[in-house]
């Protein structure tokens, strides 16, 4: 049996390392594995500060996901060698003016109304915690099992993972998916690069946002939402920082703060729905430095690393499609992910080697096949 | 009764016009757009790119709901009318909702801007529905400009305030003949069917159902609301009164009983006596 993932971010390399670690015979097909959103995002593990009225669904997933962290991360780290900078201080969802203050009680009263913890804190309590944080935040809830984790650490330890699980990397870019036949049911056979024909008897589409521009694999609702992130650094020794992940609204502006190792900063992250252009914009950088700068002043001392955006895979419902795709044999998704990438990382290891080995899938990922959008729209195919 | 919404050259059954900021996913959007039985919704054409597949434009075509472009996040007329000629170019559709801002956090219209996009989308030969601030004097320019529709704000974008001053949207009604559609600020139900029962022609609102915590059940609710303002508009309110007035026939029309109680004279003496008149 051979198994042809095309995609090399998160999902890609998380189904891959898993199906290495049963001696499977895995390829990855990726011009440059890791490089996408799977670098680009902010690396929350954050399902509580997340959740939202509607997607109680979705969050069971997270939560499901977020409980395998601490294990994943280390068998991973074990796996690979590398540390991934899995950090488990906590999340401090802010509010900034009044009216953020009742966004923020309602999402708490949500919260809570679900059984997830969630702590009122004044905004004197917040500055017990993050000494730094601006005077103005006028209150917070403290999200105690809200994580983060280093992502691109995280990218370089799977990758490394994978190597040393024997899976093979070709970078190319996909074109398309081969059947063994033109009919509609027929199983897939191999897949084609700008330059060779791969055969496999299964494939797993896992190219993000990309994922439905492959031919054959066209049926997959996602689209590209694009997301624009700041790195800072300290510019020399001592230096203000931040311990916990900080995320809330600033007068309506959604903002994020995720320390990393050595001060570092990731600032994020705007949404924006315009096609596959990764180019940052001015506007959205302006945003996010603006709002940033008005939580945590001391980011006007910092140096600028990097300006960067990237595409997250979005899907109808904002939940990934994860396992078989419809009547194609041997075809299978691991997309969509959106926002949630690299938590649901986990989750999506151990969901997609169930799908591919024939074992017991689990039961919180049942849902969430990319069947579940056939029956929505006929307009799409 | 046919009671049928002409705006931009064409006739609606609907008179709710809904946007889409705020909204968590396409899958509820598409769940509170059919909900809405609206057949107009709005998009930013600065925040989405129209030939991406799988984007908000293949599910309002799917749902046979007619695309209003809008111009939201444009400062200057110059932005918003570059803004519209790129809309109809990506759209093929002469429509545009005209809306030029002054500040983020007002998200207020600067009326001297969009007057004067107004005037030069007007002269291009586009269908403008103009946001505008619940001023009577500037929306009968905008409509002497030639604007398909003015769109006046009940309260700020987002701020679910509800119809901030009554008043003024009587006076805009009494002095204009084109669509009046009540645009930002709607917070609830009510606030829908009292926009339109001072006359407003349509109600325009995303946020009021895109953050509701069910917003399929307050895109129904707002259906209800918008149908019920429009009717009660029609069917024509009785004056307010002082005191009570029963309702139930009084002794000299009742054919039915002679035995009515209530005592329709002393009703019609307190009325004169009352400070009201």
């Amino acid at each position: 049996m051979k198994v042809v993932i095309v995609g090399g971010g998160l999902a890609g390399l998380v189904t891959a390392w898993r199906l290495g670690q049963t001696g499977c015979d895995v390829t990855v097909i990726d011009p440059a594995p890791g490089t996408g959103a799977s670098s680009v995002a902010g690396g929350m593990l954050a399902p509580v500060s997340e959740a939202w009225f509607g997607e109680e669904d979705r969050l069971a997933l997270d939560l499901a996901s977020h409980s395998l962290w601490r294990q994943f991360a280390n068998e991973l780290e074990a796996d690979s060698g590398l540390e991934i900078g899995f950090k488990t201080e906590g999340t401090i969802q802010f509010a900034f003016n009044q009216d953020d203050l009742r966004d923020l009680a309602r999402t708490r009263e949500f919260q809570l109304s679900l059984g997830l913890d969630a702590v009122e804190l004044s905004g004197a309590e917040v500055r017990v915690l993050e000494p730094f944080l601006s005077p103005n935040v006028l209150g917070a809830s403290l999200v105690k099992s809200d994580h983060s984790v280093d992502n691109r650490a995280l990218v370089i330890a799977l990758i490394t993972a994978c190597e040393a699980r024997g899976v093979e990397f070709i970078r190319e870019k996909a074109i398309s998916i081969e059947f063994e036949t033109i009919s509609d049911d027929s199983n897939v056979r191999a897949v084609t690069t700008e330059m060779q024909l791969i055969p496999a008897s299964q494939v797993v589409i896992a190219a993000g946002a990309w994922s439905s521009q492959i031919v054959g694999a066209e049926s997959l609702d996602v689209r590209p939402i694009m997301g624009e992130v700041i790195r800072v650094a300290p510019r020399s020794g001592a230096a203000a920082t931040i311990t916990h992940t900080i995320r809330g609204t600033v007068r309506g502006f959604p903002v994020y703060l995720v320390p990393r190792a050595k001060g570092e900063i990731v600032i994020g992250a705007t949404q924006l729905e315009t096609g596959f252009d990764i180019q940052p914009t001015a506007g959205g950088i302006f945003q996010l430095l603006r709002d940033a700068r008005e939580v945590f002043p001391y980011l006007s001392e910092m140096r600028i690393v990097e300006i960067m955006a990237g595409l997250r895979p979005g899907s109808p419902d904002n939940a990934p499609l994860l396992g078989p795709i419809a009547n194609h044999g041997g075809l299978y998704a691991a997309t969509g992910h959106y926002r949630n990438g690299v938590l649901l990382t986990p989750a999506t290891g151990d969901v997609m080697l169930a799908y591919l080995t024939g074992g017991t899938v689990p039961e919180y990922a049942r849902a969430f096949t990319p069947e579940r959008f056939t029956s929505l729209s006929g307009a799409r195919g | 009764m046919v009671d049928e919404f002409a705006l931009g050259g064409d006739v609606w059954s609907s008179r709710l016009i809904m946007g889409t900021g705020g909204v968590p996913s396409l899958t509820i959007l598409r769940d509170a757009l059919i909900a809405s039985g609206t057949q107009i919704t709005t998009i930013a054409m600065r925040r989405v790119n129209a030939s991406t597949s799988g984007s908000i434009f293949d599910l309002l075509k799917e749902l046979h709901i007619a695309p209003l472009p809008n111009t939201a996040g444009c400062y200057t007329a110059g932005e918003a009318v570059l803004t519209a000629q790129l809309a109809r170019e990506a759209l093929g559709t002469d429509w545009i909702k005209l809306e030029v801002i002054a500040d983020d956090f007002t998200l207020m219209p600067d009326p001297i801007e969009t007057i004067a996009a107004a005037t030069r989308l007007v002269t291009e030969g586009f269908v403008v529905l103009a946001y505008t601030n619940d001023d009577p004097v500037l929306a009968s320019k905008l409509e002497a400009i030639g604007c398909a529709a003015v769109m006046p704000l009940g309260a700020p974008i987002g701020s679910g305030l509800g119809i901030r001053n009554p008043h003024n949207i009587e006076l805009m009604r009494e002095r204009i003949a084109a669509p009046i559609i009540l645009d930002a600020g709607i917070g609830t139900a009510s606030d829908a069917t009292f926009a339109m029962e001072l006359g407003c022609d349509g109600v325009l609102l995303a946020s009021a159902v895109t953050r509701a915590e069910q917003p399929q059940l307050m895109a129904e609710a707002m259906k209800h609301a918008v149908l019920a303002g429009r009717k009660a508009y029609l069917a024509g309110r009785i004056p307010k009164r002082w005191h009570a007035n029963a309702s139930s026939p009084g002794r000299e029309t009742s054919r039915l009983s002679k035995e009515m109680p209530i005592d329709s004279v002393n009703a019609q003496e307190a009325h004169r006596e009352s400070p009201l008149f």
